[in-house]
């Protein structure tokens, strides 16, 4: 009689919602095997993915995120977050051989800066990255600029000019020839804030805006050869986004066409041939953020997105580094 | 027998919270201090009204002294699965119910949920028929107990001086916060820095409370996925850190009518500018109201008492 009473406390239990709580990719294995090698981040650590199999890069101590490769194989950089501050890294493909790229502590709290988003312009010299601006006269205004350094040391050069109290300035693309793709964020008159991409041929000189206000849009990403540029637009107002890609000439960009629409598309990246797209969602409505790949993104009638992996909790404003 | 006695123990937790944090009495007062008498519930699938209040509750705070630093109005009509949200701003100078005029997030302070909800009432001409608090680990716990939640965030939030009272346990400390903009699924402590941060925001606590109203959109998705067996984890999750007069009846029949409201039905309505004017009054930045504004705005989705 105890013994179907104790039952019956374990059936209850049995039925609460299980939600994923997100195994360690090097526990798992992808349910497909992508071209060539991919640098996911999860829980504060990266894990590369060559085939079915992911390997641990880094442990979690340094709160690794945002991988980006550095052209001609040459290894990879990525944030590493504390509290208070991050700093850029440069490491090897495996992980090892690491060397500080920005030096972002500082003895007093407030002289502390953010650092994210790394990218290296194709010719492999120069490292472009989000790093935040304190203005003393507005304390609380603290918000990303665009800014580049040789990526073998030296001098820092302030891109962007981010409107005050927005976040700024995220998201660089450097593009081969010179110039920069990036997401501005704006407000309003009635104090609504959005994101555009914008175009910038050099430091600080006028930009033009390559999306509307309107469509929201962020997270760029574009292909090897520089004439599509995939993107991440946000309904706010339904809390959905979707995954788009655009032509792009160098100058403007051409009409959007909707690859994906929710569950929450986010962070794209091209193949390294520039034919394949993979990005981070979720799989069904809710949940943690899974890798899909879209298999042939320019067909006319694409083929749905591929689910890649299964379980993981992958970092979603963290983009895939693909080489 | 034996397993009715597997289910009680199954809910024991459950029953407790019943008994001690919903169906709290709320004794109404009106503005002259009379008993408002019991007001009425609404009958089942009858529109009502939540006031929706969260405190920082550290220990910078009395218990029975906090501010309500969040202060939402939802409006819910079960029959068409309609919502709309009305954030209340803090620094919003008002008659307060108990006598006086201050800040609003003071009115919970001077009397408790009734003070709160009494004076929402005479304000803003509206009735309120239950109101629900929240504490900061609450929201923290109860998203983690969700396991997560998906968000959109709509820009890059950077704070140099987000309070370091959960990080730290130092009521009094800062540190530095970023929540990286676009999609994502976060654990409950970067949720609470998304909505709880303010200063890189130009509309400051209005904007935060545009992002309030966000959260509270993704956790309606995320209880989608509930069931009642789930009720005595949540429960646990929120131990002391919530209470309501919903009795616990009427909280898990709002978990199916939660599940048939879509984004598109849920209407979220935030006060801006001409509904309100800077000032400083005693000493304090403070919005004064422009009460014809508001009351149009409120007029919108809330009906008068």
């Amino acid at each position: 009689m105890a013994g179907f009473g104790l039952g019956v406390w374990r059936l209850l239990g049995a039925l609460q919602t299980h939600y994923p709580t997100g195994r360690r990719p090097d526990q798992s294995h992808a349910l497909v095997s992508l071209p060539g090698t991919l640098v996911v981040a999860q829980g504060g650590a990266l894990y590369r993915l060559r085939g079915q199999s992911f390997t641990a890069l880094t442990g979690t101590k340094g709160r690794w995120t945002q991988p980006a490769p550095i052209p001609g194989h040459a290894g990879l950089i990525a944030a590493s977050q504390t509290i208070n501050f991050s700093n850029l890294v440069a490491m090897a493909a495996d992980g090892t051989g690491r060397r500080l790229l920005t030096h972002d502590a500082a003895p007093a709290q407030a002289d502390n800066h953010w650092a994210y988003y790394p990218r290296v312009s194709p010719d492999g010299r120069t490292l472009f990255y989000a790093y935040d601006l304190h203005d003393p006269q507005a304390s609380y205004d603290v918000t990303f600029a665009i800014m580049s350094q040789p990526l073998s040391g030296g001098p820092l050069t302030q891109w962007t000019v981010p409107h005050p109290y927005t976040g700024g300035d995220v998201q660089p693309v450097p593009l081969p020839g010179g110039g920069l793709i990036y997401a501005k964020w704006s407000i309003d008159t009635t104090g609504h804030t959005y994101a555009q991409l914008w175009l910038q041929s050099g430091p600080g000189q006028a930009g033009v805006a390559l999306t509307t206000p309107a469509a929201d849009c962020q997270e760029p990403a574009l292909s090897p050869n520089g004439r599509l540029l995939a993107m991440i637009c946000v309904d706010a107002r339904a809390q959905q986004d979707s995954l788009t890609v655009a032509g792009f000439n160098g100058r403007t960009l051409g009409p959007r066409r909707v690859l994906a629409t929710g569950p929450l598309p986010a962070s794209p990246t091209w193949s390294p041939s520039g034919t394949q797209l993979c990005f981070l969602a979720p799989v069904g409505r809710l949940g943690p953020f899974q890798l899909w790949w879209l298999r042939n993104p320019l067909a006319h009638h694409p083929e749905a997105p591929v689910q890649v992996t299964t379980g993981l909790d992958l970092t979603a404003t963290a983009a895939v580094a693909w080489s | 027998m034996s397993g009715l006695c597997g289910g009680f123990f199954y809910f024991l937790p459950v029953v407790t919270t019943a008994l001690h944090d919903t169906g709290q009495a709320r004794p109404r007062t009106d503005p002259g201090g009379r008993a408002a008498g019991p007001g009425g519930t609404p009958a089942a699938g009858q529109p009502f009204t939540v006031l929706l209040l969260g405190s920082d509750n550290d220990k910078k705070f009395v218990a029975a002294h906090i501010l309500t630093q969040t202060m939402i109005l939802v409006r819910v009509v079960p029959a068409t699965h309609q919502v709309w949200m009305l954030s209340l701003p803090r620094d919003l100078w008002v008659p307060i119910s108990t006598g006086g005029s201050a800040k609003i997030d003071a009115a919970y302070e001077t009397g408790g949920p009734s003070s709160a909800i009494s004076t929402v009432e005479q304000d803003f001409h509206v009735h309120v028929d239950y109101y629900a608090w929240v504490g900061l680990n609450g929201l923290v716990d109860l998203i983690d107990r969700l396991g997560g939640i998906d968000l959109v965030a709509q820009m890059p939030v950077l704070d140099n001086f987000y309070p370091a009272d959960l990080a730290s346990g130092d009521p009094y400390g800062y540190r530095r916060v970023v929540v990286l903009p676009g999609p994502q699924f976060d654990a409950g402590i970067l949720s609470l820095e998304y909505v709880r941060s303010r200063h890189g925001d130009l509309l400051g606590d209005i904007a935060r409370s545009k992002r309030q109203q966000e959260l509270l959109v993704d956790l309606r998705a995320a209880a989608h996925q509930l069931s009642l067996a789930d009720l005595p984890s949540l429960v646990s999750a929120l131990n002391g850190q919530f209470h309501t007069d919903l009795g616990l009846g009427q909280v898990s029949s709002l978990l199916p009518l939660a599940q048939g409201i879509t984004s598109a039905n849920v209407h979220e309505l935030v006060m801006l500018p001409p509904d309100f004017s800077y000032a400083t009054i005693d000493g304090q930045d403070a919005l004064l109201p422009n009460w014809t504004a508001i009351n149009a705005l409120v007029a919108r989705a809330f009906p008068s008492r």
